[in-house]
């Protein structure tokens, strides 16, 4: 077995070509990664030019594509803006193709999305937004958290409940100007600021042309929406926030002692080393069966659900190892890490999914690992009940299906 | 990246399910654990006779010379199938403790006994201030008229009680530091002096305390350097330790299909047990764990083989991960089970058992985290 993963020259080269791109237009993210994402427009769209935004690019370039602009905290933007092309290419009609696909640089239109904060992330017709039909058109209303590149979007797509029958009400979907009468973008005071607008749309009358994919059948795009989240996570080459735990842990001298020698504070640190390791395990796995053709049913899930827990106890395990310093941030010359801590806590917070999406991720693995199924369509296949049944007593409680 | 067993460890795999699923059934386990040796010579004379106590050595000494990684697979297996077994303490720990510090005539004398099962061996280290590190390694072994005597106690000794012959951690000189002064003796277990009482209790595999009253040993008995054998102890340990995450991986494994299988055919309220989020839940956690332990371990097991020189902090991380994941998964696998769950019949409570047990053996998740800040130079 070989768990590296082992980078080619060209991949090698082509990270060299990455990082300087990010370096001209963001200047001095990759040393102090920022949370806003006001300068990801033009980025986004230098990024489509070079043919980089699609998913069906070179896959030993996009995995390191992908981890580059993962250090920027910037890789859901990107996968988002290749779901939008997708998603288009698939159920756009002519004139949405054109505008998309035939546009002279390929991810110069900022199209946001539905955060992942919104609770129409992971079921859509959980979306606040309702689109009633009037004559030819559509009318929007209600509000919603967007996400997407570039201080201000040019499209927005929008999930909208376009029917309240049944259990699993219809769902239409449009992509729209963001200038249309009616739309408003406001900035909420969220802890991760810069990557989630509230978008309110004010009775919003909408041609008949911004509809993709059919009426009432939002539902089908769910796919392309979720390309992204099947989409496994490229290695992670190192983790800057546990270096940088263990270096402050390192430098910093209490009560005459590292606190990296504190016995209390090595469980610490170890653990945190241990969680990042297996993070990166799951996701060495998660591209080595990608690579290989295996198919991967619960553990894309599993990955995502175990990163999510992860960062949240990497930021209790920093409040713990730097005390109040951990809540410093880059302003305040005393933060360590150039208030990489406090960013950690911020965003952890921030990160934690509604149990909708938690609950989604979970479902997935158990649909993958079989729970949930009818008994008749489950194989009677338990062999340590029927091992059980055949030497004992049949517990009366209990009814075992027959083979 | 590879992360695909190769046709030599399919193969492996394959014949060691064979076996095992054949001869070790669950009544077969409970049986050998509800025997006073909890040791089956039948099953460990086939298992000899598979070439399963020769993997961890090399040919010369009569073994085959398999890799960590091949081992691992047979170990997690005999993990899956909770199969008790003296091999870890034999031919893996022992074996590598010969290997790490013996001279090359007591490898030449030693080795191939083992490898062909012949020679049962046990690694006595620890004491009543149970631990891992080189602190509580206190038994006194005292020079006298050219040999060593040994008077004490070692406490949690798994199969001691069946060993031919026991290599004894002992303290012969105080040592600046913790980590010296700290020799190993090859002892016969019916040496005039030894005795062996199988401790009793909710533990798994069985381990003894094996107390040592005036017991000479000669000075050629004695393992590495005299005082400095602690570095040979600790590869020793290291090593062992790898094997056994491999097997406790294989129980993590059993304990979460345990679960699955059982959650999609108990019927409760007219549907499978399954279909309750909370009963998913557990599920999912007992997976979780399984899956942790399988790739910190064979990431472990690869860095042996490949001589990595982060090799020992990933078997650290590993049993960090197995200790607190085994026994996590088998209460998970409870509270899906319920009641049957802890009928010993059914076959549960013997993964439950060892998990609990071995949790503890070469260290727990503690003494490991630390010893990777250690090595981390932290």
């Amino acid at each position: 077995m070989d768990f590296r993963y082992h980078y080619s020259d060209d991949q090698e080269r082509f990270r060299l070509e990455v990082r300087s791109l990010l370096d001209l237009h963001l200047p001095g993210a990759s040393t102090a990664p920022s949370d806003a994402q006001e300068s990801t427009g033009p980025l986004i769209s230098l990024l489509g030019q070079r043919g980089w935004l699609d998913s069906s690019q070179d896959p030993d370039r996009r995995v390191v594509l992908l981890q580059e602009l993962e250090r920027l905290g910037l890789r859901e933007t990107v996968q988002q803006a290749a779901v939008v092309l997708n998603a288009v290419d698939e159920h756009g009609s002519p004139d949405q193709r054109r505008t998309f696909l035939s546009a002279a640089t390929p991810g110069e239109l900022a199209c946001w999305m539905p955060s992942q904060s919104s609770d129409g992330s992971v079921d859509p017709a959980g979306t606040p937004v309702e689109v009633l039909r009037d004559g030819d058109d559509y009318i929007l209303a209600g509000s919603d958290l967007f996400s997407g590149p570039g201080p201000s979007p040019d499209f927005l797509w929008v999930q909208a409940v376009s029917g309240a029958n049944g259990p699993a009400p219809d769902v239409s979907v449009f992509l729209i100007p963001a200038g249309l009468d009616g739309v408003s973008v406001s900035m909420p005071r969220r802890l991760n600021t810069g990557s989630d607008w509230l978008i309110t749309f004010h009775n919003v009358r909408v041609p008949p042309n911004c509809l993709l994919g059919s009426e009432d059948d939002g539902w089908a795009l769910g796919p392309a929406l979720h390309a992204a989240d099947m989409e496994p996570l490229p290695p992670l080459p190192e983790d800057e926030g546990l270096t940088q735990l263990l270096d402050y842990a390192g430098e910093t001298v209490h009560e005459g002692e590292s606190l990296a020698n504190e016995p209390n504070y090595q469980q610490l640190l170890m653990e945190a080393c241990i969680n990042s390791r297996l993070a990166a395990l799951f996701r060495t796995r998660d591209a080595w069966m990608k690579e290989t053709g295996r198919e991967l049913t619960y553990h894309a899930s599993q990955t995502r659900e175990l990163e999510r827990r992860t960062a949240r106890r990497m930021a209790e395990i920093a409040r713990q190892v730097a005390g109040m310093y951990a809540l410093l941030d880059a302003g305040d010359p005393r933060a360590p890490a150039s208030g990489g801590f406090e960013r950690m806590q911020r965003l952890a917070v921030a990160a934690t999914p509604p149990e909708s999406e938690v609950a989604g991720d979970l479902a997935v693995i158990a649909s993958a690992l079989g729970l949930g199924s009818p008994p008749e369509e489950v194989a009677s296949n338990s062999q340590d009940w029927q091992d059980y049944q055949e030497t004992q007593h049949a517990a009366p409680e209990v009814t075992a299906p027959t083979r | 990246m590879d992360l695909a067993l190769t046709e030599i460890q399919t193969l492996l795999q394959n014949s060691a399910r064979e076996f095992l699923e054949a001869e070790m059934p669950k009544s077969r386990v409970l049986e050998i654990d509800d025997s006073e040796s909890g040791f089956a010579v039948d099953i460990w004379e086939m298992m000899c006779e598979i070439g399963w106590a020769g993997m961890a050595i090399p040919e010369e000494y009569g073994g085959s010379g398999n890799s960590f990684t091949d081992m691992g697979v047979v170990q997690e297996l005999l993990g899956f199938y909770a199969c008790p077994s003296p091999l870890l303490s034999s031919a893996v720990l022992s074996a590598q403790a010969i290997l790490e510090a013996g001279d090359e005539s007591q490898k030449q004398a030693l080795l191939p006994s083992i490898a062909s099962g012949q020679q049962i061996f046990a690694f006595a280290q620890t004491e009543p201030d149970y631990g891992w590190g080189p602190g509580t390694v206190q038994l006194p072994a005292t020079r006298r008229n050219g040999n060593f005597v040994l008077n004490g106690s070692k406490l949690f000794i798994p199969d001691a009680n069946v060993a031919d012959q026991l290599i004894v951690v002992a303290r012969t000189s105080p040592g600046e530091t913790p980590d010296q002064g700290i020799s190993m003796l090859v002892v016969e277990k019916d040496a005039p002096g030894v005795s062996v009482r199988v401790q009793t209790g909710w533990i798994g595999p069985k381990v003894c305390e094996v107390n040592f009253s005036n017991v000479e040993v000669p000075e050629a008995n004695v393992l590495g350097p005299v005082d400095g054998a602690w570095p040979a102890i600790d590869k020793a340990t290291e090593r062992a330790t790898a094997a056994l995450c491999a097997y406790m991986t294989g129980g993590t494994q059993r304990v979460f299909e345990m679960s699955q299988e059982y959650s999609q055919t108990r019927i409760a309220f007219g549907v499978p047990i399954g279909t309750f989020q909370r009963v998913q839940d557990h599920v999912i956690d007992c997976l979780n764990e399984a899956d942790a332990a399988k790739w910190s371990t064979y990431d472990a097991l690869s860095q042996i083989d490949e001589g990595d020189a982060g090799a020992g902090v990933a078997v650290s991380m590993a049993k960090a991960v197995v200790s607190d994941g085994f026994p996590k998964a088998c209460d998970c696998s409870h509270h899906v089970h319920g009641g049957i769950g802890s009928d010993l019949e059914y076959g549960l409570t013997q993964y439950t058992k060892r998990a609990r047990t071995l949790q503890h053996y070469l260290g727990d998740a503690i003494y490991h985290k630390a010893r990777m800040a250690r090595l981390m130079a932290l």
